[in-house]
């Protein structure tokens, strides 16, 4: 049984299903094929049918690498004021199986400098000519052969990402393109960008698809969700505050994650943590001179942890799995040193950032002993 | 000295994670003592009439007297507090009472005709593995209440719980007292007339729901405000693709099934219960909807070009669209986009 590899039912290696057509078949599953990377789901379709097959080709079968940049620009706006750039660079692995239709990010914080829809308030207002100057305009906004998108998740978070142009060339393995980029009043996190190969439409189903109550529908539901590659890129995660008390809180929060993720190892999470506890508990007091001490010897902590802090990009692209149990877990599957140099890089950021922001933005870290928080 | 009358109140209480007094609101009969001279004893008012009942729901849990739906997965629990008092509203135990549960007919969006008896969901005593059923028989305890729990079923809609003494005459409101089964927060999908159709104009009557069937006439378009949000977008960016391609709008998307308007099982083919092609799986959750996409007019062509747009703007727009029906020779009537507004399953 080494050329399939089985998700739930055994038997349904003796199905043949024909590409393009509906097969009638014996036994519910749903089969990986490793020689073409996609799946034969069979389930009963109920009444005459009786159990159908068809074939589900997957969002996964590329191979990204992501490079992320980010840096604090002036605003051109005469208020003047700065926020933050971000800005990706995307290749495609030699493995790579399909062309990259998408890539995106789920739950960011608000981002600009990048067009967004009309709100729906203004659609039904919307003329052919609306239409089509948004569609200009997202291209325009992007790389060549790109467009952007932004929205509103049914979360309410913020959803922002690029897709490829529907006649441009293909985006395939060798390819690499610069140039994403957008503006954030909010500092970094590391965030899962949502690598989406071109399966070339939608899947498609004889009937209803498989519902929940069914091995085969459960199997699917993963599928379902794992319906891309996750790559770690810095995205705006973390909230400016002005204070500067809500932005170490939530970087505070952030480091929780990052640990899971196996970004930065507990023990360091922990350290740095009561460094940011100490520094807010002084601004809390009102003390911001006594609040820049702690957060210095964070970063001094930071670099003598992570030496690799100031070292070249590395990109260590990996294939992707053929179904992996939950997000988490694929995730974990590709750390390389790149993510846990960036998690080290967006940490130093948003601590200088607030140090900065103190106005005590000339501290010298290199003088700075450890010492305890 | 006169001799109290007998009185009992039997008094029904749902609660799941609050409480809230709405007796009032469910027909509990509020009786004034005050009215009557000798306090002491019961009013001879009620002695005309023998033993006297009355049922109300006490607390809810949302305020509202409703909770969700059970799914085929999960029971959604609810209890139920019955509780036997007499007339100077002291708790009487050792009463032998019948509690009873009744789905109301026509409500939650199934008022035409459907094939078998609707499930009302069912009653268990507290505690208890018992099956559910839709009408039990305890005794009350010595604080005078029978402690059970309400079953509902996976099908929305009003349920009218009773109570009634089995050995002896009891007095009941006329006003069972109700409990909504609905998923909270549906609304009528609000319309875009630029992006997408709710109701036939091509070669249906004007004016005729698209989806319409006989069993849930007007009701097949609800979702919640998020995803209708959603939907909009989807529409938009639909729009947008197309119009970049071919020079022109699209024709307007055509919105087939969401969710009836308090959720639950969508039992379209109307059998109350879930069966593979005569109800939808999902479609209970206000966040699913489907799109037509059949060769029949109005709909998104079967052709790769369109199928390439729409899960495109889908994708863009975080949901997830999948086209059920497909790939049949002949094409099968049903054929259309399933989209998943909030990018996964309900």
């Amino acid at each position: 049984m080494k050329s399939r590899w089985l998700i739930s039912q055994p038997c349904c290696a003796l199905l043949v299903v024909i590409s393009g057509a509906v097969q009638a078949a014996s036994t519910e599953g749903l089969v990986y094929e490793p020689a073409t990377g996609n799946y034969v789901l069979s389930y009963d379709c109920g009444s005459s049918d009786g159990v159908l097959s068809t074939t589900i080709i997957p969002a996964n079968k590329v191979s990204p690498a992501v490079e992320s940049a980010f840096e604090v620009v002036q605003s051109q706006y005469d208020y003047g004021g700065e926020f933050i750039q971000y800005r990706y660079t995307v290749s495609m692995g030699a493995s790579s199986r399909q062309p990259l239709l998408m890539f995106a990010f789920e739950a960011v914080r608000p981002v600009f400098g990048i067009v967004a829809p009309p709100p729906p308030a203004m659609l039904n207002g919307a003329s052919l000519t609306d239409v089509k100057k948004y569609q200009r305009d997202a291209l325009e906004s992007a790389p060549s052969d790109w467009k952007v998108f932004q929205a509103t998740t049914y979360a309410g978070g913020s959803r922002v990402g690029w897709m490829r142009g529907l006649s441009s060339p293909a985006f395939v393995a060798g390819a690499k393109q610069q140039g994403f980029t957008f503006k954030s009043a909010d500092l970094p996190g590391v965030a899962v960008a949502q690598f989406v190969g071109d399966q070339a439409g939608t899947w498609q189903f004889p009937c209803e698809s498989p519902g929940s109550d069914t091995q085969v529908g459960r199997d699917l539901e993963v599928l379902e969700r794992n319906n891309y590659v996750p790559r770690f890129a810095a995205a705006p995660l973390i909230n400016y505050d002005h204070t500067s008390i809500g932005t170490l809180k939530a970087l505070r929060g952030h480091l929780s994650q990052l640990v899971q993720w196996q970004l930065i190892d507990g023990a360091f999470a922990t350290q740095f943590s009561v460094y940011l506890s100490d520094s807010i508990a002084k601004l809390e007091k009102g003390d911001r001179a006594g609040a820049t001490l702690p957060l210095a010897s964070a970063r001094v902590a930071l670099r003598s942890k992570y030496p690799l802090l100031e070292s070249e990009t590395v990109i260590n692209a990996v294939p992707p799995s053929p179904i992996p149990v939950s997000p988490v877990d694929e995730i974990r599957k590709i750390v390389t040193d790149y993510d846990r140099v960036l998690a080290a890089r967006v940490l130093d950021f948003d601590v200088d950032y607030v140090l900065r922001q103190l106005a005590e933005p000339d501290v010298d870290v290199s003088d700075l002993v450890i010492s305890p928080p | 000295m006169k001799k109290p009358l007998f009185r009992i109140v039997i008094m029904l209480a749902i609660m799941t994670s609050s409480s809230s007094l709405i007796a009032a609101e469910q027909g509990f009969v509020v009786v004034d003592f005050e009215q009557f001279e000798d306090t002491t004893v019961c009013p001879t008012y009620y002695s005309d009439w023998g033993a006297h009942f009355s049922a109300a729901i006490l607390r809810t849990g949302n305020g509202d007297g409703s909770v969700e739906p059970s799914t085929r997965d999960k029971e959604q629990l609810t209890s139920v507090v019955a509780e036997v008092t007499d007339c100077e509203g002291n708790p009487q135990s050792d009463i032998e009472v019948e509690i009873t549960v009744v789905a109301v007919d026509g409500s939650g969006g199934h008022a035409g005709p459907h094939v078998l008896p609707r499930p009302p969901g069912g009653l268990r005593a507290s505690g208890s593995n018992d099956p559910v059923s839709e009408s039990i028989v305890r005794m009350s305890d010595t604080s005078g209440q029978i402690q059970m729990q309400f079953v509902p079923p996976e099908v929305a809609g009003r349920h009218a719980i009773t109570a009634r003494c089995v050995a002896i005459e009891c007095f009941a409101p006329d006003v069972p007292l109700s409990v909504e089964v609905k998923v909270d927060g549906l609304a009528a999908i609000s319309p875009l007339p630029t992006f997408y159709t709710l109701t036939e104009y091509l070669q249906q009557p004007i004016g005729q729901n698209i989806g319409d069937n006989t069993k849930h006439d007007g009701e097949n378009h609800y979702l919640t405000p998020e995803a209708t949000g959603v939907l909009m977008k989807v529409a938009f960016y639909y729009a947008a693709e197309y119009a970049a391609r071919w020079g022109q709008f699209p024709e307007k998307l055509h919105i087939n099934d969401a969710s009836l308007p308090s959720g639950g099982l969508f039992d379209y083919s109307g059998t109350w219960v879930y069966t593979k092609g005569a109800s939808h799986f999902e479609h209970r959750r206000g966040t699913v909807v489907d799109i037509r996409a059949n060769e029949l007019l109005g709909a998104v062509p079967p052709s790769p070009d369109a199928d390439r747009m729409f899960m495109r703007a889908a994708a863009t727009a975080g949901a997830q669209a999948t086209r059920e029906y497909a790939k049949r020779v002949p094409r099968h009537p049903n054929e259309h986009y399933h989209l998943r507004l909030r990018g996964a399953r309900e």
